[in-house]
């Protein structure tokens, strides 16, 4: 049906108003990432600016794309207590995440399928995110940007 | 049963209280199944016991079942009717019936076991070419449209002559049915094609590269002959039952011919293909053939050995030996046994590619039961109405 696309971004994305619901997807992903609304969504306004979809379609995780086109990290980058993730564009040479590619030795899931994911898991520790990213006025920063664009919910 | 017909009518003048018993239950029965699809509509499909690990169910399976019921026996009309199988031509009526009623099951399954039904008509206008979901959907298009259209060739001749409009032509000529039945042959031909080499249902699963248990040339291949099985045994429970029970005719020779067909397809689909799939793997890990036998029948799955016993062996044995299988009883119990197990190949093909455990519902069980009364509808009522292919009402030498 079309409904999953990839975006500019090269992120996999749901288009939610094209999903018809069946789930052929959900048995074709290698992954088992991908999740069925078999109940009505939730509609609380602390989601924040999530884009809407309706029960009885697909969705999946979209590296909270409503924050990434704002400049923020995705939600579990943010929320993670062992800062174990690391999000970025691979094609900014000088970035975070491709200096880790780089010096680093990693690991894909499923390489052999040819499905080319873009999820790297390192194999050897690593020092972390970066510096900035663990000063509490940055994340003080984010959380205020978070905070406004869920509509000043907790 | 003995029906009076009159011959300005499509439609009996003449019915027993058996008969309209028998399509008051069917009635009956999809009403509680329409209603239970409502009522999905309404609250989702929470209500079934679904999951995300295992998201097809008892929608599919019969889906997947239907499909090879109706692929089947397109196929056997298709093959009848493109090589001109004059001995064989009595059940191209009834398998085309079938057809038709078999894919009227499956369509509304996979349609109820969409999240979101109404936006079905997406599949107009979003298709994807490459999906193989789209190959099914055409091929269900097609289901309908062969059996229909092949249903109104052959009985083009007998509406003519009792003047109906619905034939489209003002006489019935001997050279008018000649035309009809060239016609038909290279359209069965069409159908026969698309029922076995553009069967698409198997290979929906069998291009699963993140299914290990799925991902197998050997389950497209199969579905193929899971569906000419499946076919046959349909075909021989209901026209063994339309002839106990209706004017439909069926020769000796002819149930001995579907009897021997089937017996020879569950040998080659249920005892030959699915063993054989196991077969290489075992032998490159057993050191003994009594090892590589054992690993060969070894599953875990009790849906696996209801099939192999209740739709192989059991279908088998009593298929083997002509004496036995001369008789109604034993080649309607060998059909029978043999759809059971095409229901059970199906759920176990489920059941080793997707995670987690299921069972289905009630609620899922009332859909489906649903949906098959108004596939038996179509074909009790269109095995009343089709004219059968000897009661022919001589027609006018050359046209007219």
């Amino acid at each position: 049906m079309g409904a999953t696309y990839t975006d500019e971004n090269g992120v996999v994305q749901m288009n939610y108003d094209q999903c018809i619901g069946c789930r052929y997807c959900m048995t074709a992903c290698p992954y088992n990432v991908r999740s069925f609304n078999w109940e009505d969504t939730s509609t609380d306004d602390e989601v924040g600016p999530v884009e809407s979809r309706d029960r009885g379609v697909v969705e999946k995780c979209n590296w909270c794309s409503h924050r990434t086109s704002e400049g923020l990290d995705p939600a579990c980058v943010q929320a993670c207590p062992e800062d174990a993730r690391i999000f970025g564009d691979l094609n900014d040479e000088e970035g975070d995440l491709a200096t880790y590619v780089d010096e680093y030795e990693w690991e894909k899931l499923l390489e052999d399928a040819g499905t080319d994911p873009k999820v790297f898991y390192f194999t050897e520790e690593t020092p972390g995110y970066s510096s900035d990213r663990l000063d509490k006025d940055v994340r003080d920063a984010e959380l205020q940007q978070v905070e406004e664009m869920y509509g000043g919910a907790d | 049963m003995s029906i009076a017909r009159d011959d300005g009518s499509l439609l009996p003048t003449d019915l027993s209280s058996g008969w309209l018993g028998w399509v008051g239950g069917l009635t009956v029965l999809f009403a509680l199944g329409s209603l239970g699809f409502l009522y999905q509509l309404v609250v989702g499909l929470g209500v079934t016991n679904l999951s995300d690990g295992f998201v097809w169910g008892l929608y599919i399976v019969a889906f997947m079942a239907f499909m090879a019921t109706a692929g089947g026996t397109l196929a056997i009309a298709g093959a009848i009717l493109l090589f001109r199988a004059e001995r064989y031509m009595s059940l191209v009526k009834p398998s085309l019936l079938l057809s038709l009623g078999s894919v009227i099951v499956a369509g509304p399954m996979v349609i109820a076991d969409l999240g979101n039904p109404l936006r079905s008509w997406g599949f107009y206008v979003w298709t994807e070419p490459l999906s193989p979901l789209t190959g099914d959907f055409v091929v269900i298009h097609l289901f309908i449209l062969f059996p229909a259209v092949l249903l109104w060739l052959l009985s083009r001749g007998d509406l003519a002559a009792r003047g109906s409009r619905l034939a489209f032509r003002d006489a019935d000529t001997a050279d008018g049915r000649e035309r009809d039945k060239t016609i038909a042959s290279y359209i069965g031909g069409l159908a026969l094609i698309t029922a076995t080499v553009f069967y698409p249902t198997g290979w929906l699963f069998a291009v699963m590269q993140g299914r290990e248990a799925w991902f197998d040339p050997l389950l497209g291949v199969m579905s193929v002959t899971k569906a000419i099985l499946a076919g046959i045994a349909l075909l021989a429970v209901v026209v063994i039952l339309a002839d106990r029970f209706t004017d439909f005719e069926l020769e000796d020779k002819m149930q001995a011919h579907l009897a021997t067909a089937m017996g020879i397809m569950v040998v080659i689909h249920v005892l030959y293909l699915e063993l054989a799939r196991e077969f290489p793997a075992a032998w490159a890990t057993e050191a003994t053939m009594s090892d590589v036998v054992g690993a060969v029948l070894a599953s875990d799955s009790l849906l696996f050995y209801g099939w192999i016993i209740l739709g192989g062996v059991v279908p088998f044995a009593l298929l083997v030996h002509p004496s036995i299988r001369k008789r109604a009883l034993v080649v309607l119990t060998a059909g029978v046994l043999v759809l059971v197990g095409t229901f059970l190949e199906s759920a176990y093909i489920l059941e080793s590619g997707l995670p987690g455990s299921y069972i289905p519902n009630a609620f899922e069980f009332i859909v489906m039961f649903g949906f098959i009364g108004l596939g038996a509808l179509i074909v009790t009522i269109g095995l009343l109405i089709v004219p059968d292919e000897r009661t022919q009402v001589n027609p006018t030498q050359g046209d007219v």
